[in-house]
């Protein structure tokens, strides 16, 4: 595999969360919320889905986790803006820099932890051809 | 969004260019020449005199914002953009003046650091002040004497944090902890200043 191919790989690897996370603002911008607090959220489900994943070795259960832990974040963040009418750029940030220091905080304890490597999702057939195929139908199955 | 740019531009001028060569490739500039520095408060400290700069520019920015034309016109844009349409005021000088002070207050700051405690330029000068100047505004309620106050507070959390990890040994995210809830709190606290809960009688 070439190099170009991988650069791809890799792109959409590390594209994936940021898409992710750039879906559920566009819901916010689209309700008239700007989340400045996005930052904190991801911290904060990226740790608790890690936990979960590392205690129970299910990755179905730890995004679901992860998800539960954001949307949770989230809430604190909504009955501040919309029930207390805060402004939302400073409760953002304050979200922001809670998840920060709240995710490290709470993952001291798994510094050095690793999760053993996952199976990639192979797409069949398509995952053999030459120079996309690795790239764009062998991936982690969250990329895909 | 700028902190990016900025952070990018000020690493590569400490790895690159301006490195110290007798600096045993550590990415730092050289330190600054002594008239360059300001002047320590108290030997064997780390108060210079940026804390005398501050203090005069509180005054400055307290009488700009409640005794000049200037300020009154930006604060009436801030609180009521309509009234301040009616009035002639225009909103987009207002707004002209009010970030190319703070632009320029933010500047002083930052160059006050780098010639004041550091003493040279280091990949390190800010360590998320911008983030947490905005929860001193915030905290010291947008008023300039309050910001005096809640700056003082929030270093003490900083420094405390510092010192808790150090002696106590509890991991220094917790600074950012209570930073966070600290500001939660005090807009939250917001709606029972303004408003008066009363139990409804349906």
């Amino acid at each position: 595999m070439n190099e170009w191919a991988l650069l791809l790989a890799a792109t959409i690897a590390s594209g994936t969360p940021v898409a992710l996370a750039g879906l559920g603002l566009l819901l916010n911008e689209k309700a008239g919320v700007l989340n400045l607090g996005a930052e904190g959220l991801m911290l904060m489900a990226a740790v608790t889905g890690f936990a979960v994943a590392l205690s129970t070795g299910s990755d179905g259960l730890a995004f679901a986790a992860g998800a539960l832990a954001g949307a949770v974040a989230a809430a604190a963040f909504g009955a501040l803006v919309i029930w207390l009418n805060t402004n939302q750029y400073a409760t953002g940030l304050a979200l922001s820099l809670f998840g920060g220091g709240f995710s490290a905080f709470v993952g001291v304890g798994y510094v050095g932890k690793k999760l053993e490597d996952r199976v990639l999702y192979e797409v069949p057939g398509l995952a053999d051809l030459p120079f996309v195929g690795p790239a764009l139908f062998r991936q982690h199955p969250m990329a895909t | 969004m700028l902190v990016y740019v900025a952070q990018q531009l000020l690493n590569f001028l400490v790895f690159g260019p301006w490195k110290d060569p007798q600096g045993f490739n550590f990415p730092q500039t050289p330190p600054f020449d002594a008239s360059t520095l300001l002047p320590s408060l108290a030997s064997g400290t780390r108060l210079h005199g940026g804390v005398a700069l501050a203090v005069v520019a509180v005054g400055a920015c307290w009488i700009f914002l409640f005794r000049s034309w200037r300020g009154f016109q930006l604060q009436v844009g801030g609180l009521a953009p309509a009234a301040a349409r009616y009035a002639g005021f225009s909103s987009r000088s207002a707004l002209w003046m009010a970030l190319l002070l703070s632009g320029g207050l933010a500047g002083l700051a930052g160059a006050m650091e780098a010639v004041g405690p550091l003493q040279r330029l280091t990949p390190y000068v800010s360590t998320g002040y911008g983030f947490t100047a905005i929860i001193v505004a915030f905290v010291g309620r947008l008023h300039p004497v309050g910001i005096v106050l809640s700056g003082i507070l929030l270093s003490m959390v900083l420094i405390g944090g510092e010192l808790a990890q150090s002696r106590l040994g509890l991991p220094n995210a917790l600074t950012g902890v209570f930073q966070g809830l600290l500001l939660f709190l005090l807009l939250a606290c917001d709606t029972l200043v303004h408003h008066r809960l009363r139990g409804s009688r349906a």
